[in-house]
C-alpha cells in the first residue's frame, strides 16, 4: 500500500481485487470463529472492513497468520515444486452469531438414467468376471496345469 | 475499503427507486450476462408483506456469511448452469455505478467459487462447473479495462496527458530499454 503521511488523504481502494475464501477448519474452532484464507496483502483492519462493508457481517476480532507452503516436493526433473503460501484469518463474529461450516456435497438421489447405467455397468462387470474364470469343475486351478 | 460504504448507500437508494417484479428463481448465476439491474431481487422477495404497504420498504442484502456458499439447491449437483462472461462491448454500455456494483457482485461470486474449489479439494470430490471461475475472472478483467479506458479518456480531456505520473523510456548502460 502507498505510505500514509500525516494530513494526507485516507487510502481508498475502489475496486478491491482481494479474494477471501471460507475454509473448513482442520482443528475444531469455537462456535463463533470462522476460518478464512485471504490474499497475502490483506491486514486485520482490511479483513474487518471487507467483511463488514461487502458481506454485512459484524466482526468482533480478527487474528491472522501466514501459512508457509512446503517446497520439498520434486517433479520429474528433480526440481523443487513449491506449494503457494497463503494467509489464514480467524474471524470472531460479533453480536453472538455462530457459524458451522456446511456440508457442500450432500448425497443426492440419482435419477433413473444414472441408476440404469450403473446397473448395466455392474451386470457387464459380472459377465466379464464369469468369462475370466475357467472351468468350475477344476476347482479354481488354472488351466496351464497339465490335465 | 471505505468507499464500499458509499457503494452500499447507493445500492440502498437504488433498491428503493427500483420497482421490481416477482423474484426470478431461474437466475442462479448472479453477475453473469443476462442479469441486468435486478441485482438484489432475491432479497426484496424475502421481505414479509406488511398489511398496509403505504411506504417504500427497502432492504440491503441480509444474507451475511451465506454468500460465501452457493444456493443450497445447488449443493451436491454434478454441474451448475451459468451464463457467458461479460463482454467488453456489453460493459462499455453500462454506467460507472453499474460497473462498480457489478464488480462487487463478481467479487462475491469469485469468493464463493474459490470456497467451493477448496472444499471440493478437501472432500476429494470434483468441483461442479469449474469454468465459472474463468468466466468471472475474465469479466472482472474486462471491467478493469473499461474503467481504465474511461479514466484515461477523462484525464486526456482534463489535462492532456494519458498517464497519471510522467515517465519516459530509457536505456541502461547495457542498452536494455526500461520505463522510468
Amino acid at each position: 500500500y502507498p505510505l500514509f503521511q500525516l494530513g494526507g488523504p485516507q487510502l481508498r481502494i475502489f475496486r478491491p481485487n482481494f479474494f477471501m475464501l471460507a475454509v473448513r477448519p482442520g482443528v475444531p474452532q469455537p462456535e463463533d470463529t470462522v476460518q478464512f484464507r485471504v490474499s497475502m496483502e490483506m491486514t486485520k483492519v482490511d479483513i474487518r472492513n471487507y467483511l463488514e462493508k461487502i458481506y454485512n457481517v459484524p466482526v468482533a476480532a480478527v487474528r491472522t497468520r501466514i501459512q508457509y507452503g512446503a517446497n520439498n516436493k520434486r517433479n520429474h526433473k528433480n526440481q523443487r515444486v513449491k506449494k503457494p503460501d497463503y494467509k489464514v484469518a480467524y474471524v470472531q463474529l460479533g453480536q453472538g452469531q455462530t457459524f458451522q461450516f456446511p456440508n457442500l456435497f450432500p448425497e443426492k438421489e440419482q435419477d433413473t438414467e444414472t441408476r440404469s447405467f450403473d446397473d448395466f455397468k455392474n451386470k457387464y462387470m459380472e459377465r466379464e468376471k464369469q468369462r475370466q474364470k475357467g472351468d468350475p469343475r477344476r476347482g479354481g486351478v488354472p488351466d496351464w496345469f497339465g490335465l | 475499503m471505505a468507499a464500499a460504504a458509499a457503494m452500499a448507500a447507493l445500492c440502498r437508494r437504488l433498491t428503493g427507486a427500483l420497482r421490481l417484479p416477482a423474484a426470478r428463481p431461474g437466475s442462479a448465476a448472479a453477475g453473469l450476462a443476462g442479469l441486468t439491474l435486478n441485482l438484489f431481487h432475491k432479497n426484496l422477495a424475502k421481505v414479509e408483506p406488511l398489511h398496509q404497504l403505504k411506504f417504500v420498504h427497502t432492504t440491503v442484502s441480509r444474507k451475511g456469511l451465506e454468500e460465501f456458499f452457493d444456493d443450497p439447491r445447488n449443493w451436491g449437483e454434478k454441474t451448475v448452469k451459468s451464463g457467458d462472461a461479460w463482454n467488453i462491448k456489453q460493459l462499455r454500455g453500462k454506467s460507472s455505478e453499474d460497473l462498480h456494483k457489478l464488480w462487487y457482485v463478481l467479487l462475491k461470486e469469485k469468493n464463493m467459487l474459490l470456497t467451493l474449489e477448496q472444499e471440493s479439494k478437501r472432500q476429494l470430490r470434483p468441483m461442479p462447473s469449474p469454468e465459472r471461475l474463468e468466466k468471472v475472472e475474465k469479466s472482472m478483467k474486462n471491467i478493469d479495462l473499461v474503467v481504465r479506458e474511461r479514466e484515461v479518456a477523462l484525464r486526456l480531456l482534463q489535462t492532456g496527458h494519458e498517464k497519471p505520473a510522467p515517465g519516459e523510456w530509457r536505456h541502461d548502460f547495457l542498452g536494455r530499454t526500461y520505463w522510468y
